[in-house]
């Protein structure tokens, strides 16, 4: 794995009525983008606006490990195709347990897209619950091999944030890397990198939070 | 407007959306929004919309991708205005 992206969006902490005003979306979405939403219109507006942004942003994320000198911009990154939505999407569920992991996403409900950013795809595998999106994107269309989680925090403060989701993936680490501790620092453009014993360890990861909800991605 | 009435303006833009105010009254031009002020991501379109409306400008994607430091938004707001650089 080469590298591997993930966002998350609290939708409890997103102002609707701003984003289903045009001067906001058309900022996030291509022309293209913003018709395909009549056709796959299962889903709330402002639903369809910040998937599409968890999905672009967490290509930015993968992009971005392999390319340091790249800047964000979301129109630029094209969803392909129209969203695949769960056949009763229109009853959104909570957000249980507060917290949720996995590996691979085949027996998991999520809404799939692909998409194209500087002549390369991407494939994105995202959950959406009344409290969030959570978005988790690989350059393989399988996905079978990413480990990921999503969990509800006490705290919105920054630091806290970063915080949890360092102890949140520690925890995930610790089955499969038990001996001594994981020390987990990030480099000058953002991403994680792991070590242990002052070895860095092929791990590929990505973080992400927002409000309440951080989540993770893992790659060997 | 000169860049320093532009920062003193956009300081309050920029007041929302951090928590970390200390690094808010310490903003320089090089201050990065996300690492320095430790805004989230999702908040950006939220800046560029606010700034349109205080400025009355209108900021095209090439412009916005440009706003990552205080700086550049600045660069982008001047401009915008249409005194190019001040």
């Amino acid at each position: 794995m080469i590298s591997i992206g993930n966002d998350i969006v609290d939708l409890t902490a997103i102002d609707k009525n701003r984003t289903q005003q045009k001067a906001f979306y058309s900022k996030i979405l291509s022309d293209t983008e913003q018709q395909l939403y009549s056709r796959s219109s299962q889903i709330p507006f402002e639903i369809y606006v910040w998937l599409l942004w968890s999905a672009k942003e967490s290509v930015y994320k993968f992009a971005k490990r392999l390319d340091p000198e790249l800047v964000f911009s979301p129109p630029r990154i094209v969803i392909q195709s129209e969203p695949i939505f769960e056949a009763e999407f229109s009853k959104l569920k909570n957000f249980q347990n507060d917290t949720l992991e996995g590996t691979g996403f085949a027996s998991a409900s999520t809404t799939n897209l692909e998409i194209l950013y500087k002549d390369k795809t991407y494939y994105s595998r995202s959950f959406i619950f009344n409290e969030l999106i959570a978005t988790f994107v690989g350059d393989e269309p399988t996905m079978e091999k990413i480990q990921w989680g999503i969990k509800k925090i006490q705290s919105a403060d920054s630091e806290f944030q970063s915080q949890a989701v360092r102890e949140f993936i520690s925890g995930r680490l610790a089955s499969a890397f038990p001996s001594d501790e994981i020390k987990i620092t990030k480099t000058d453009i953002g991403y994680p990198i792991f070590s242990q014993n002052d070895q860095i360890l092929d791990i590929k990861a990505s973080f992400a939070h927002h409000g309440h909800y951080v989540a993770y991605a893992l790659g060997a | 407007m000169t860049r320093q009435e532009i920062l003193d303006e956009l300081k309050k833009v920029l007041t929302p959306y951090t928590a970390d105010k200390e690094a808010l009254a310490k903003v320089d031009e090089n201050t990065d929004l996300i690492k320095d002020l430790k805004i989230n991501s999702a908040n950006l379109v939220d800046i560029i919309i606010d700034a349109e409306s205080k400025y009355n400008i209108e900021i095209d994607y090439d412009s916005a991708d440009r706003m990552t430091n205080v700086g550049s938004c600045i660069d982008v707001i001047s401009e915008k205005m249409g005194q190019g650089q001040v």
